[in-house]
């Protein structure tokens, strides 16, 4: 599949003309990992956003410092067409959890943010697009964590 | 058109998973996620569509080896 194709299919990119997509699509790098690798660290400094081609991401909080609980906990599993690594995009704290790979392989479009974000304030037009589709996922993302509260005790 | 689907099994918190699917599940039929299979309970519209894109929650039930 070509990045572009890939594009297409990942929501943050609804909307984009050919034109645009082919401008985003010179940041992106596609890179592979395997089973356990970890690209995201809770509290790193965000440096990447991934958008998932295929396989599977656990994103999971790690132990507290706590003698009490020493399990990591996992929030969600992302695949085909999600994206990770967004809140940084918009607010550029620390990672606020761990990612690893849960598939036996996963094949990730990298774009780099700060190369994304000089994107973003250069052309006004996809920047609008990205926020746009950027808030349309977090609220989906709350959306079913409440739905999940709600309907599953 | 796209569908973005969050998935959740009953009685497994932290066990869901978010993907994007060709077509969107039907309540009875049977799906895999990750290693495992689920059988497909309910299938609720999370946000009216937009665009190309429809969303949606499906609840799933773990199918038990031999239930198959």
């Amino acid at each position: 599949m070509n990045v572009i194709d890939t594009l297409k299919e990942t929501e943050i990119f609804a909307g984009h003309s050919d034109a645009q997509l082919q401008k985003l699509s010179t940041l992106a790098k596609r890179i592979t990992i395997d089973a356990g690798d970890r690209i995201i660290g809770e509290g790193d400094v965000p440096g990447e956003l991934f958008v998932i081609e295929s396989g599977e991401l656990a994103i999971i909080v790690e132990p507290a410092q706590s003698k009490v609980n020493t399990n990591s906990v996992p929030l969600v599993t992302l695949g085909r067409g999600q994206i990770v690594g967004e809140v940084s995009l918009i607010d550029r704290g620390p990672r606020s959890a761990s990612v690893l790979c849960a598939s036996e392989k996963a094949t990730l479009l990298v774009f780099n943010l700060d190369a994304l974000t000089a994107l973003l304030d250069e052309d006004p037009a996809i920047g609008y697009l990205i926020m746009r589709n950027l808030a349309a996922d977090m609220a989906f993302k709350l959306r079913q964590r409440n739905i999940r509260e709600k309907l599953l005790p | 058109m796209f569908h973005k689907i969050s998935y959740a099994i009953a009685g497994e918190p932290g066990s869901g998973l978010i993907r994007n699917e060709d077509r969107l599940p039907q309540p009875g039929e049977i799906v895999k996620l990750g290693d495992n299979e689920f059988e497909v309970v309910e299938v609720i519209e999370l946000i009216p569509a937009r665009g190309d894109w429809g969303y949606y929650h499906v609840t799933c039930t773990r199918v038990k080896d031999g239930e198959r």
